[in-house]
């Protein structure tokens, strides 16, 4: 079996099936999140506040993140491995970008759950 | 009489040919057929035109969609932290919120956002196209190339509709 040490899974099948759950999580938040937008036309902090104050918002937010994080890990590294023939090269963009990445997720931490 | 035999080679070709055919096979003109296309293949290889210019190759309408699935992938991906920040400025405080909202009224910003969410929205359409595909239907040419189509429109009216929004 072939397997790739910076591919998120390090197998091809695996970070495929990831990459199809990330992709119907992120599909379903950014329908509610935009619906949600377009359905409180106005919207006030208090309203926007509580919102994610809810244990389920949260938690799906933070999923989705998650998800935002595989989704992205491996759909880069699909279009890294393809363009960019230099392995020095590649390995440092894709290092700089997952880095990024877990840099977004403890941000996003920070914004839901607050310091 | 090669020239009559050959008239579709240039003139560098044809002297090659000549002189090979003169030193090897001249006592026995029928081997002049035999070994042509050996000579050809030889010479031809080597002078054969290489297309790969991106910008003369006319692309398959599901290439296209393919390609820009890919592109507006990475537009999203370098919008995180722009898409991050306001996410954050939103909801740290009534003052910040106020900010936001503010900012987004401003005719560059929304151009700016538009242009992130007509990305993220055409990644979600060719991304539905593509679980759809995944669960083995509409895998065939004339499918693949109609749902092609039915990507771009959806990708165009949900833009519209998101930049009425906007505005």
């Amino acid at each position: 079996m072939v397997t790739s040490a910076t591919g998120l899974t390090g197998r091809g099948l695996r970070d495929w099936v990831f990459q199809r759950i990330s992709a119907i999580l992120l599909a379903a938040y950014f329908v509610f999140f935009i619906g949600y937008l377009v359905m409180h036309p106005g919207l006030q902090y208090q309203q926007w506040k509580e919102l994610f104050d809810t244990t389920w918002v949260r938690l799906f937010s933070f999923v989705v993140l998650l998800s935002l994080l595989i989704h992205s890990w491996i759909g880069l590294w699909t279009v890294l491995t393809d363009y960019v023939k230099k392995v020095w090269v590649r390995m440092y963009l894709l290092s700089l970008i997952v880095l990024l990445l877990i840099g977004y997720v403890v941000w996003c931490l920070q914004i839901l759950w607050g310091v | 009489m090669l020239a009559l035999k050959f008239p579709f080679i240039n003139k560098q070709c044809k002297i090659a040919i000549i002189s090979l055919m003169n030193r090897v096979y001249s006592p026995l003109i029928e081997f002049e057929f035999k070994y042509w296309f050996k000579i050809k293949d030889i010479i031809v290889k080597d002078q054969r035109p290489v297309n790969l210019n991106l910008f003369t190759i006319r692309f398959p309408i599901p290439a296209i969609v393919s390609i820009l699935h890919r592109i507006s992938g990475i537009i999203v991906f370098l919008a995180l932290p722009l898409l991050l920040w306001l996410f954050d400025r939103s909801l740290a405080s009534e003052e910040s919120f106020q900010d936001t909202l503010a900012l987004l009224s401003n005719p560059a910003v929304k151009v700016v956002l538009w242009l992130i969410i007509s990305s993220l929205i055409f990644h979600f359409v060719a991304g539905i196209r593509h679980l759809i595909m995944d669960l083995g239907w509409g895998e065939d040419l004339c499918a693949a190339r109609a749902s092609s189509y039915l990507v771009f429109i959806s990708f165009i009216v949900l833009s519209v509709l998101v930049g009425i929004w906007l505005w």
